[in-house]
């Protein structure tokens, strides 16, 4: 719950680059059950808050954004790319100026990821 | 000041706050009517299950919406609840730009207010963002107390904020131009004030003035009238001292005829007593009596012209010679007692217009002090020579004696009143200044100085011949 409400506010408040970061820190710490998450991106340069942006597609522990990499967990981050991309186990994006998470129950579970029942609710 | 300006600023809060309020409402009932007449739209034209599973009919009704959007509606889109879940499907977007795709799911902000317009089926609004202009309107559409959708509206409230700014620029404004108003009603209460003080000063002043006017005037006509009496009283004096120089003559003149007449008499009586007295020789007598008499009656003639008052009026055209022979009918036994030669050289004897009494008045005086000054310092060949001629249009009578001249250190004083060389029984010190008096009032002249002989006194008259 408390962890609900952190990704909540975080969500609601800032909706800034800062508070994405965090809540993709929150989220897949949650996801792989684990602090230090590997993240291979070409959108961040440096992420912090428990996660490490890799080098290489090998080393990540998931994949963030557009960027090319294959058998690994993709979290995207445009509306879009979230539509087209079935493989994504899930996205963040805005739509009418709101932010907008979601999270794919099936590739989640195929990557076997762990949702908890407070992110039940972003499960489409 | 601080009180007018608070109550001032309160006021136009106040006013402000209502304006804001009005307008408000104002867009809010926009609003509200746009959404109600896109809800009757949506229930006059389409069914809800075929608008929900048929992608075309969503098409149509987002051109539809599409028509509403402005600079004031930045957002217009319709949901509705997804099963079991707290996301919303979109129904229809009028957005130009990321429109909802068919049956997208959305995730509602603020979900607080839509839980709330879902429990009180009534429409909502509330701001996106603290600072934001944006504002969110949430109106629910029901039927049979089931939700069948919500129109999502974002709408601006731009013309609040720029009414806001306009009246707080209208606020310091009018602020302004209030302590400037203010100022000016201070300097202007302070000039008032000092101009009040200024003129009151200026009045007394006014009044003092006027005060001392009267009294100058009145200082001046009691000056002007002491002057008056005075001449009034040295004029006086001077028919006194005049009349005493008159009857002094008169005696010296009288004296000699009486003297005579007693010497006849006293000769008539003694023939008669020694009855020596012969009857042809009494007419001869008689005549040479009545000869006397009227020499004596002559000279009171002569002294009674002399003495009569003169006024204003008195002017006439009149030979300067016969005034002179007027005046040496007067004088001229004392030029025979002391032996004084008279000389006259009347170069010109036009008539001139003048007082005669009063020119006679004065050669009586000089020559009479000249007379004085011969007797006195006992003179070897005495004269007093009377000249008259023209010069330069004035007319010059010069009265000249040879009795030595006038001493140096009286000479600037002889004209001044009460000053004089005599004593007290013999002279007044008048005289002369009378003569300047007179002179100077037949438009005149007379100076005094000396020449190697003796005195000379100097009169010019204007010779305005009868004007």
């Amino acid at each position: 719950m408390k962890k609900l409400v952190l990704i909540l506010v975080s969500f609601i408040s800032l909706f800034a680059f800062s508070s994405e970061v965090e809540l993709f820190g929150n989220l897949f710490k949650v996801m792989f059950k684990k602090d230090n998450i590997k993240v291979y991106t070409k959108n961040y340069q440096t992420l912090g808050v428990g996660l490490k942006v890799v080098n290489s597609c090998k080393e990540a522990d998931i994949v963030l954004g557009n960027v090319k990499c294959a058998n690994k967990p993709r979290f995207v981050l445009d509306y879009y790319s979230f539509k087209h991309n079935k493989e994504a186990i899930g996205g963040f994006y805005w739509r009418k100026g709101r932010p907008q998470l979601r999270l794919r129950k099936d590739n989640l579970i195929k990557y076997k990821l762990f949702i908890s029942k407070e992110f039940e609710g972003y499960l489409n | 000041m601080i009180g007018l300006s608070l109550f001032e600023i309160n006021s136009f809060q106040k006013t402000k706050d209502k304006i804001k309020e009005d307008i408000f409402n104002d867009l809010v009932v926009n609003v509200e009517n746009l959404a109600s007449n896109i809800s009757f739209y949506i229930d006059k034209n389409y069914n809800l299950k075929n608008l929900k599973n048929k992608e075309f009919l969503k098409n149509r009704l987002d051109s539809y919406l599409e028509s509403f959007i402005s600079h004031n509606y930045k957002n217009l889109f319709i949901v509705y609840p997804k099963k079991n879940s707290k996301f919303f499907i979109a129904l229809a977007d009028g957005s130009k730009k990321e429109k909802f795709d068919f049956r997208e799911i959305f995730e509602p902000l603020a979900k607080e207010h839509w839980q709330k317009v879902t429990k009180t089926k009534k429409p909502i609004y509330f701001k996106q963002k603290i600072k934001d202009i944006w504002m969110t309107y949430l109106y629910p559409v029901f039927e049979n107390d089931k939700l069948k959708y919500i129109i999502v509206i974002d709408f601006s409230t731009k013309p609040l904020s720029l009414v806001s700014r306009n009246l707080d620029i209208f606020k310091s404004n009018v602020v302004f131009f209030t302590v400037v108003i203010f100022v000016s009603i201070i300097v202007l209460l302070v000039f008032l004030v000092y101009d009040y003080k200024r003129q009151h000063e200026m009045q007394h002043l006014v009044e003092e003035l006027k005060e001392l006017n009267d009294t100058l005037e009145e200082k001046v006509e009691s000056e002007v009238e002491k002057n008056r009496q005075k001449d009034k009283q040295l004029m006086m004096q001077s028919r006194m001292a005049l009349m005493g120089e008159l009857l002094s003559m008169i005696a010296h003149q009288w004296r000699q005829p009486l003297n005579t007449i007693g010497g006849i008499v006293s000769n008539l009586k003694l023939d008669i007593m020694l009855g020596e007295f012969d009857e042809k020789k009494l007419g001869g007598v008689l005549d040479k009596i009545e000869n006397l008499i009227l020499h004596l009656s002559h000279t009171i003639d002569d002294f009674r012209k002399f003495y009569r008052e003169e006024n204003e009026n008195d002017y006439k055209s009149i030979k300067i010679s016969k005034i002179i022979d007027e005046t040496l009918n007067i004088t001229m036994p004392s030029f025979k007692t002391h032996n004084i030669e008279l000389i006259l050289n009347i170069k010109n004897d036009d008539e001139i217009y003048t007082m005669p009494n009063r020119l006679k008045q004065v050669f009586l005086n000089i020559i009479k002090n000249g007379l004085d000054s011969i007797k006195e310092r006992d003179i070897e060949n005495p004269y007093i020579k009377i000249e008259v001629f023209k010069e330069d249009d004035k007319l010059i009578i010069e009265i000249k004696d040879n009795a030595k001249g006038i001493d140096e250190d009286i000479k600037d004083k002889i004209f001044d009143p009460y000053f004089t060389t005599k004593d007290e029984k013999n002279g007044t010190g008048i005289g002369l200044y009378m003569s300047k008096m007179i002179v100077e009032k037949l438009n005149g002249k007379i100076f005094a100085y000396n020449d190697e002989f003796g005195a000379v006194f100097r009169i010019e008259l204007k010779d305005n011949n009868g004007s």
